[in-house]
């Protein structure tokens, strides 16, 4: 399933009486910004969060981002209430999976996801201690910065060794999983995450709903403008996209169905898919128009394989949205950043939000 | 001067088979002229492998006094002889630049596959660069950024302990470099498609599909050379034509050369 | 208009030569970068919105164009060469981002100049076909929208071949010129029926190669670069209200198609 943030207390969901409903027993979730220790602390004492933001950075990124998030979440749920579609109760991820595809739900949706990347995002990390006599960091990057390379030497990170050889296994050496983590974040142009998740190695189609899955590999995942990494709703679009086609097979023949389902959830991955499929179906029909060409490409499979079915677990989350390095960092400042993240991630608590790992020797399916 | 052959041997043997086995029906008029006075001199310039004390050569001037008061009127049979003949023959140029080169695109062979534009502005492109850092406005990311870069750091950079650099490491350092702002761009390439198309994009074809239509339209011109070729071999099976004489076609120059001649040969004959 | 240094020609033969791509000069470049732009930014934000970020944009974008066919191209050839290469959109997220933010900030002038220029008659009678009846209803049909837009983006008045007029949201680097990366969508959460039957559509008419003749009147850039410094993570609202107030109609006019 989901994994909340690592501590128990960050996210508080206070249930209170609506009191703008007529039917005032039903229980309405309101959201707090979640609290985070050490981003308070920085904000009372007016210190900047050392090595990687400003203190004026913090307040924007986090108390007046998040506090907005929260404020629009909280109306836009009240609203729904009002309206009476849905009523909606539980944890974030609860609500952000409820929400995921219903257009009418899409602030919602969206300003939980981000709340939810947010948190995510800031609580693994944690200051750097400087050097003594070490210049902080936290410095607007010049023009001339666009050309310089970027360095991996010397990386040196405290991850315990059982992380370190889960990541050797993964992604070759810690410094080839730093390059390839810095260099997805510097791909993403718009708002976006990158994620580290333990990526199950059998299919969610073999595992029942209580099986928690075998963990045997770590991979980075990209997701969008607060899209979430969320396991349980992307597999399950496969199976929803193939009731859709066959459901638009009947409705050919001049069936009725019924308009929930007629509701195609799907994300960009599987219209992929989708296309091979639907060109397969012509096929059938048509094996005179078959184009050679456009059998299925490497990147449906990929897409196919990549995605569908596999169950993620999140373990941290790497923001590369451009408000994030404007306001310390400058335009030109997103490599150094990232390189400065690098140093603030609190590796104690992602290994703690990573799932037992499984050794084995077949991977796959 | 002996009586090269070299020069003019391949050509002769070449049309004389062609002539033998009717791929070429007629015989050039160059031919028995050529057959009868082979050139007298090598046509194949030799290079010169120039070395330092070449230039360093200092002639030797020996002053002597004239005791008998007698004056030269002409020059001497050696004296009229001329001595430089080296000057010509052309150079061997060696650059360092080129070992270098040679190094890299033979570790990294696709890396000549990169079209490459070999017109510059004003042909000074490079004292624009700074190698500073490998990635330069005025030209594009590619092996000889490594060599420029490799230079740079054997004369210019030292180690953080204050030693200078070996050209090995200089070359491993440069390399590194080059691969991680390669692997940059392309994972920049593959996050930005990713990217559209999760803000709705959608694309014609994608870019294998598309490879694969630009691939085909070269192997339609190669299919109707290589017909060419074959029949070339075939006619030559059994010759005494030099190695690599058949002649190699670029894809792009169109059909061979002798696509005429082979046109007018009967199938039976081949 | 733009920025590539074009190779000249010479009595017909031309000449390949290599250029750079460098930020257009802006007319009151200079006071602005000084002053900023009254009634929206002030100077920092006036360089990290323009100065700054269009030199980003142009020199990674001619890093990335050196000796490739883009080479000698504007960004506006580039964006629609690149748009339907699959393995070129990080070319042109820059040329599209590139040419956006100029033809954005070409429109822009001082709050005071701006108020004495309004849309032209012409202008405004399309809108009323969009039900938007005055300059008031505009701007807050334009706030409204822009504040509601999660993430990177920007907003623009857009052209259609049939003579209406709409606006327009383009997620990140959508461009109105190519129906195929015009990123109207955003997929990152769920899909709905509505939003699938649009991508299937966009491939159908991608796959038919049909055209596209959409031109860009007005664009508002809504990307943090815009704002973040003068307005804070939360400002776009405000950044909004404060940016239409300051544009010059008077440039808006003449980008319509008068025929």
């Amino acid at each position: 399933m989901f994994r909340i943030a690592s501590r128990a207390n960050t996210k508080r969901v206070v249930p209170r009486l609506s009191t703008k409903l007529l039917n005032s027993s039903r229980l309405l979730s309101t959201f707090e910004l979640p609290e985070n220790k050490i981003l308070e602390t920085i904000k009372e004492a007016n210190t900047p969060f050392e090595g990687l933001f400003s203190n004026k950075a913090i307040n924007e990124l986090y108390f007046e981002r998040g506090q907005h998030l929260v404020d629009e979440l909280n109306r836009n749920l009240e609203a729904s209430q009002v309206t009476g579609d849905l009523h909606f109760r539980g944890d974030l991820s609860h609500i952000i999976s409820k929400t995921m595809n219903n257009a009418n739900l899409y602030q919602i949706n969206k300003n939980a996801s981000h709340l939810h990347s947010l948190e995510f995002f800031f609580d693994a990390l944690k200051p750097a201690t400087l050097a003594e006599g070490k210049e902080s960091p936290i410095q607007e990057s010049n023009r001339e910065s666009i050309f310089e390379t970027p360095s991996d030497q010397d990386i040196e990170t405290n991850m315990d060794p059982e992380l370190v050889s889960w990541i050797e296994h993964s992604f070759g050496s810690v410094q080839e999983f730093r390059n390839l983590l810095i260099n997805s974040a510097m791909g993403i142009k718009g708002d976006g995450v990158v994620w580290l998740v333990a990526e199950s190695s059998m299919s969610k189609t073999y595992l029942s709903d209580e099986d928690k899955g075998l963990y045997h590999n770590l991979a980075l995942v990209n997701t969008y403008n607060g899209g979430v990494i969320d396991g349980d709703d992307r597999s399950g679009q496969m199976g929803r996209f193939k009731k859709y086609l066959s459901d638009k097979e009947a409705e050919n023949k001049g069936e009725e169905k019924p308009q929930e389902q007629l509701e195609m959830e799907q994300e960009e991955e599987q219209s992929e898919e989708q296309e091979e499929v639907t060109e397969e179906q012509q096929k059938e029909e048509s094996k005179d128009s078959s184009d050679p060409l456009s059998l299925g490409s490497v990147e449906d499979a990929e897409y196919g394989h990549a995605f569908h079915d596999k169950k993620f677990v999140p373990a941290l989350a790497i923001d590369a949205s451009p408000r994030n390095y404007l306001l310390d960092y400058g335009v030109y400042g997103k490599q150094k950043y990232l390189e400065n993240l690098w140093e603030c991630i609190d590796w104690s608590i992602v290994s703690r939000r990573l799932p037992p790992r499984t050794k084995q020797a077949i991977s796959n399916f | 001067m002996k009586v090269q052959t070299k020069a003019t041997q391949g050509i002769i043997d070449r049309t004389s088979h062609f002539l033998k086995k009717g791929v070429q029906l007629e015989q050039p008029a160059w031919y028995n002229v050529v057959l009868d006075n082979p050139p007298i001199t090598d046509l194949v310039k030799q290079p010169k492998n120039y070395k330092s004390e070449d230039s360093a050569k200092q002639v030797n001037k020996t002053t002597r006094t004239n005791v008998h008061e007698t004056y030269k009127t002409r020059l001497t049979r050696s004296e009229l002889k001329l001595k430089n003949t080296d000057a010509f023959r052309i150079p061997k140029i060696k650059f360092f630049e080129d070992e270098l080169r040679d190094v890299f695109f033979r570790q990294h062979p696709w890396e000549l596959a990169r079209p490459k534009t070999l017109i510059e502005t004003k042909g000074d492109d490079n004292s624009k660069c700074n190698w500073k850092n490998m990635l330069q406005l005025h030209k594009p990311l590619d092996g000889e950024s490594v060599v420029q870069r490799t230079i740079y750091i054997l004369n210019n950079e030292t180690k953080p302990d204050g030693s200078k650099y070996s050209l090995f490491e200089a070359y491993d350092s440069s390399r590194f470099e080059y691969y991680k702002l390669r692997m940059r761009e392309e994972m920049e390439s593959h996050v930005a498609k990713e990217e559209a198309i999760m803000y709705g994009a959608v694309f014609p074809e994608t870019n294998l599909a598309q490879n694969v239509k630009h691939e085909q339209e070269y192997i339609d011109v190669w299919t109707k050379v290589a017909e060419q070729q074959t029949k070339m071999l075939q006619a030559g099976r059994g010759s005494r034509a030099p190695e690599g004489s058949v002649v190699e076609e670029e894809s792009e120059a169109g059909p061979s050369i002798f696509e005429g001649f082979v046109d007018d040969v009967e199938p039976e004959k081949l | 208009m733009f920025s590539r240094v074009i190779a000249k020609r010479a009595a017909g033969v031309r000449l390949s030569t290599r250029s750079l791509h460098r930020v257009p000069k802006l007319e009151q470049h200079h006071q602005w970068s000084q002053e900023g732009i009254s009634g929206v930014y002030s100077p920092e934000q006036f360089k990290m919105a323009w100065t700054d970020y269009q030199h980003y944009l142009l020199t990674n974008l001619t890093l990335l164009t050196n000796g490739t066919a883009y080479e000698n191209k504007h960004p506006y050839q580039i964006i629609l060469q690149s748009a339907k290469n699959t393995t070129d959109q990080h070319i042109f997220h820059y040329a599209s981002q590139a040419h956006n933010n100029h033809l954005f900030f070409q429109q822009l002038t001082s709050k005071d100049q701006a108020q004495e220029t309004r849309p032209s008659k012409f202008l405004m009678q399309r809108l009323v076909q969009q039900d938007i009846a005055d300059v008031a209803t505009l701007r807050s049909k334009i706030v409204e929208l822009g504040s509601s837009t999660f993430g990177q983006g920007w907003l623009f008045l857009v052209e259609y071949p049939d003579k209406q007029i709409k606006l327009m949201r383009t997620n990140n680097d959508g461009t109105p010129y190519y129906y195929g990366k015009s990123q109207v969508l955003d997929l990152n959460g769920g899909v709905d029926e509505t939003s699938y039957k649009f991508v299937e559509n966009l491939k159908q008419r991608a796959a038919n190669g049909e055209r596209e003749y959409t031109l860009p009147l007005l664009s508002i850039n809504l990307w943090d670069h815009a704002y973040i410094r003068d307005y804070g993570v939360n400002g776009r609202e405000k950044y909004l209200e404060n940016v239409f107030d300051c544009i010059d109609w008077n440039v808006i006019n003449k980008r319509l198609f008068l025929v």
